[in-house]
C-alpha cells in the first residue's frame, strides 16, 4: 500500500515500532526493513526522490499491523 | 556575564566560526514547545529527521539530562552531537543549542557503505544514502571535546571541565576516558592514518577538488607527517610511499596502471630533486590533484565502464587470493573471452598484467613496512616461485624486491644518521 502523502513520517516511524511483524518499504528492485534503524535512515533518505517513493509501497508482514498503520496508508 | 541578546548573538557566531571550520552544522530549539527554529545544516529535514527517530531529540529534552551542563548525543549509525540549554533572563532554560552531526571518524561513514552494500540495496538507493552521509563532517572525539567546551562558554559564559560532559550513551564516555590516558602521539598517528585514507578515497573516486576540500574540512592546514625535525630523507621516503599508495588508489579508481605508474614515477622523480619541505609539499598537492583529475577525467570520459571497474574493485579487494580468471569472470557476469577482451581496450593492459602490476605495488608496501621474507610475499601474492616474482617485480619497479629493500633501508639509516648529526652538533652549541 503507498503512503499518503504529506503525511508525518516521525509519527509514522512510531507507529512501525508498535507493529508485531515486520514491515518494508518495498519496490521492485528494494526491500528497506523498516524496522532496522539503519534502514529507517535509508527510507528517510529516500522520501524526496519521488521516483522512488512512487514505485514502491508499505508491506506488513502481519496483515494485522496494517490497522496500526491504516492512518498513513491510501 | 554576557546578557541573554549577547549571548544568543554569540550562538550566531559561533554556529558560522564551526560551519566555517569543519562544515558542522548547528541547531537552535525552543526548550518549551521542542520547536526547532532553525539550522545551518544541509539536508535538514533529513538530518532532523536522523536526530529524531534515533531518539537524541527527546533525550535532550528527558528529566535526566541536567540543563546546566553540555550532553553528548549518538545514534545507533555513529553520527555525534552536542546540545547545550541557553538560559533566560529568569534563570530557566530557554532555547537549546545543538551541533553536529559528525562522525568520529572515517570508518564510521565505510561501515555504513559497507552495511549498506551487504543488504543488496538497489545503486539508487545507497547513493542517495551515501550522498547524503557524505555531508557530515568528520571530527574526532577530542576535538568535539573542545567544540562542546566553546559552546558551553558561547551559551553561559562560563568555562566546562571534561568531567561537567554528559553522555547519553556510556560507551561515549568509555571512550572519553580511553582518550584521557592515550598518549597525543596515539591521537595524532590516528589523525594522520585518516587523513591519508581520506585523501586516498578521493583519488579513488577522482574527485578534482581534492585539495581544495582537505584544507576546507581543516585537516590539511599543515601536512602531519612533514615535521622539520626529520631529516629531508625521511620527509621524502614519506612521499615516496605516499606516491605508490595514491598511484594504488587511482589504479582502485579506474585509472589505466601505466598512467598511473608513470604519474607514480614522475611525483618520485621530482620529490628526489626537492630541496626543501615546503617544495614537498608543492609536490605533495599537485599529485595528489593529477591523480584526482586523471581518474575523474578517465571515469567522465566512460573509458572504463562499470563492468571494468568493478572487475578492478574484485581485484584490489582480492589481491591475497588466487585470482582466477573464471572467478573473476563470475563476479562480474561476463564471460572470460569477452571480459579480457572489454578489459584490454578499456584499460589498455591486459586483465592479468593489471593483476601481477597490482600484486607488485602491494608487494613495495610490504617489502617497506613488514620483515616478510621475498620468499613469503611471493608465497602470499600467488606468483608461483621466487624466481618469478623476483622477475616480474625487476621489470616493473627496475631492481629486485631484495634491492629494492635495501635501497628503502640505507635511505633510512642515512636520514637517522643525519638527524643523530644534527641533534650532536645542536647539544654542541
Amino acid at each position: 500500500m503507498k503512503l499518503k502523502k504529506g503525511v508525518d513520517i516521525m509519527e509514522f516511524i512510531k507507529g512501525i515500532k508498535t507493529c508485531k511483524g515486520d514491515v518494508f518499504f518495498e519496490s521492485p528492485e528494494d526491500k528497506i526493513d523498516l524496522k532496522s534503524a539503519l534502514s529507517q535512515y535509508v527510507f528517510i533518505s529516500i522520501l524526496s526522490n519521488k521516483k522512488l517513493m512512487e514505485s514502491g509501497g508499505i508491506h506488513c508482514e502481519n496483515p494485522e499491523d496494517f490497522r496500526n498503520l491504516e492512518a498513513y496508508l491510501e | 556575564m554576557a546578557s541573554y541578546g549577547e549571548k544568543l548573538k554569540n550562538s550566531n557566531i559561533f554556529s558560522g566560526m564551526i560551519y566555517s571550520a569543519c562544515k558542522m552544522g548547528s541547531w537552535c530549539f525552543s526548550y518549551a514547545s521542542r520547536k526547532m527554529f532553525y539550522t545551518t545544516c544541509p539536508n535538514q529535514q533529513e538530518f532532523f529527521m536522523f536526530f529524531s527517530t534515533s531518539g537524541c531529540l527527546e533525550y535532550m529534552f528527558s528529566p535526566e539530562v541536567d540543563t546546566s551542563k553540555p550532553v553528548f548525543l549518538s545514534d545507533t549509525i555513529g553520527m555525534l552531537w552536542v546540545a547545550d540549554y541557553l538560559y533566560d533572563e529568569d534563570g530557566r532554560p530557554n532555547l537549546v543549542m545543538v551541533i553536529g552531526p559528525v562522525f568520529s571518524s572515517e570508518s564510521s561513514v565505510r561501515g555504513i557503505e559497507d552495511s549498506l552494500r551487504s543488504l543488496n540495496f538497489s545503486h539508487q538507493v545507497r547513493k542517495n544514502m551515501i550522498q547524503i552521509m557524505q555531508k557530515v563532517p568528520i571530527v574526532p572525539v577530542d576535538m568535539m571535546h573542545q567544540y562542546a567546551a566553546m559552546l558551553h562558554y558561547t551559551v553561559t559564559g562560563e568555562i566546562a571541565m571534561a568531567h561537567d560532559f554528559q553522555f547519553q550513551h556510556s560507551i561515549q564516555k568509555d571512550l572519553e576516558s580511553e582518550l584521557t590516558y592515550a598518549s597525543v602521539g596515539r591521537v595524532n598517528m590516528e589523525r594522520q592514518r585518516m587523513t591519508e585514507e581520506t585523501i586516498l578515497q578521493m583519488i579513488r573516486e577522482g574527485n578534482p577538488d581534492c585539495t581544495r576540500l582537505m584544507q576546507e574540512r581543516g585537516k590539511f592546514s599543515r601536512p602531519d607527517d612533514y615535521r622539520l625535525e626529520l631529516s629531508q630523507r625521511e620527509n621524502k621516503n614519506t612521499m615516496v610511499i605516499f606516491a605508490a599508495l595514491c598511484s594504488r588508489a587511482a589504479m582502485e579508481g579506474g585509472l589505466s596502471p601505466k598512467i598511473a605508474k608513470d604519474l607514480e614515477i614522475k611525483y618520485i622523480t621530482k620529490t628526489e630533486q626537492a630541496k626543501t619541505v615546503t617544495e614537498l609539499v608543492n609536490i605533495r598537492e599537485k599529485m595528489m590533484e593529477e591523480f584526482a583529475s586523471r581518474v575523474h577525467q578517465c571515469r567522465n570520459h566512460l573509458e572504463v565502464s562499470r563492468v571494468v571497474q568493478e572487475c578492478c574493485e574484485y581485484i584490489q579487494s582480492n589481491l591475497l587470493k588466487p585470482l582466477e580468471l573464471s572467478d573473476i569472470a563470475k563476479e562480474v557476469g561476463y564471460t572470460e573471452y569477452y571480459l579480457t577482451k572489454k578489459f584490454n581496450k578499456e584499460m589498455g593492459v591486459r586483465l592479468l598484467d593489471y593483476i601481477k602490476d597490482s600484486r607488485v605495488e602491494l608487494a613495495k608496501i610490504w617489502l617497506l613496512t613488514t620483515q616478510k621474507s621475498v620468499q613469503e610475499i611471493s608465497d602470499q601474492m600467488y606468483f608461483g616461485s621466487r624466481n618469478y616474482f623476483t622477475k616480474v617485480f625487476r621489470e616493473k619497479v627496475g631492481v629486485t624486491p631484495a634491492a629494492y629493500r635495501e635501497q628503502m633501508a640505507a635511505g633510512q639509516a642515512m636520514g637517522k644518521t643525519e638527524r643523530n648529526e644534527e641533534n650532536e652538533a645542536e647539544k654542541g652549541c
